[in-house]
């Protein structure tokens, strides 16, 4: 009995370490640009992954055909969910104080807001389709829409803009997260409006506009 | 809906940021406490069905020794007047 016991703990053993030699490199860029902090110091990154791996080992006698890959991500985006928010306030009273310095390479990822992000991340890098990134959040699949669509224009603006076109004047400071929405940039007046399905909130506009 | 060409582009700097190296320690850290947190489960799933046994065994017990389905013995007897 305890032999047997042993021996599938080996054999539980050979296979995630196959899992995690396969996965990790992956998984912790995930990590990594979901926390925003750059490549060479990634604690909380290394935490969280560290976390969801511990949690995927846990379960891996009853994972029972579910993919090994995907729970990990799962859980470390819950992770990063649970505790991100918070860790954002603490990020703009550091930089409100002056303690933080901006590193040039992740600084563009560190504007957007965890959750934008975390879309972000999922819808773009990891694939994963706007319905499951929905489910797996918990929110309406309009907002993860929307949080997405944000959250490249405000990349694109901070970082690929910034690279082909020479900048005029050092990087004014962080504009305040509530007024992001309506800046008169020329990304989000694109044609956001018609596409966005939502009647409600801009019909009666619309009506009292001309 | 944002253009199709800065998503492309942002999928690329995404893609393309520098990928940190995976620390030699994370697969002995992960298993550690994978297998801790097993253990932890384990010893509270035991708890839990150890407790629920002794409190079933309690039940059986008290059941029987008091059957509380014959109604309270019929002890009130008028009393025993006059001498």
């Amino acid at each position: 009995m305890r032999e047997r016991e042993a021996a599938r703990r080996r054999c539980h053993e050979a296979e995630f370490e196959a899992f995690v030699a396969g996965a990790a490199g992956r998984l912790l860029h995930t990590a990594t640009l979901l926390t925003a902090e750059p490549a060479a110091a990634n604690p909380r990154a290394q935490q969280l992954l560290a976390a969801a791996l511990a949690s995927t080992y846990a379960h891996w006698a009853g994972l029972r055909g579910e993919d090994p890959y995907d729970r990990t991500r799962q859980d470390l985006v819950a992770r990063f969910a649970r505790g991100a928010w918070r860790d954002w306030h603490l990020w703009r009273l550091r930089q409100r104080l002056h303690l933080l310095h901006r590193r040039p390479d992740v600084a563009p990822l560190e504007t957007v807001t965890p959750r934008e992000r975390l879309v972000m991340v999922l819808r773009l890098y990891e694939g994963v389709a706007e319905e499951q990134t929905a489910a797996q959040l918990g929110l309406p699949l309009q907002r993860v829409r929307t949080l997405c669509n944000r959250a490249v224009s405000q990349l694109y603006e901070a970082h690929l803009d910034a690279r082909t076109k020479p900048r005029q004047s050092p990087p004014e400071p962080q504009q305040p997260h509530g007024t992001r929405g309506p800046r008169g940039n020329p990304v989000a007046s694109h044609p956001k409006g018609p596409q966005d399905p939502q009647p409600d909130a801009r019909a009666p506009r619309a009506v009292v506009a001309p | 809906m944002t253009p199709r060409r800065e998503e492309d582009q942002v999928r690329r700097l995404l893609a393309e940021a520098a990928h940190p190296p995976v620390p030699a320690d994370l697969l002995p850290r992960a298993t550690a406490r994978g297998l801790r947190r097993r253990r932890r489960r384990r010893v509270l799933r035991r708890t839990l069905w150890t407790l629920a046994a002794a409190l079933l065994v309690a039940f059986l017990v008290w059941a029987t020794v008091t059957q509380p389905w014959l109604g309270p013995p019929a002890d009130i007897a008028p009393p025993v007047g006059g001498v």
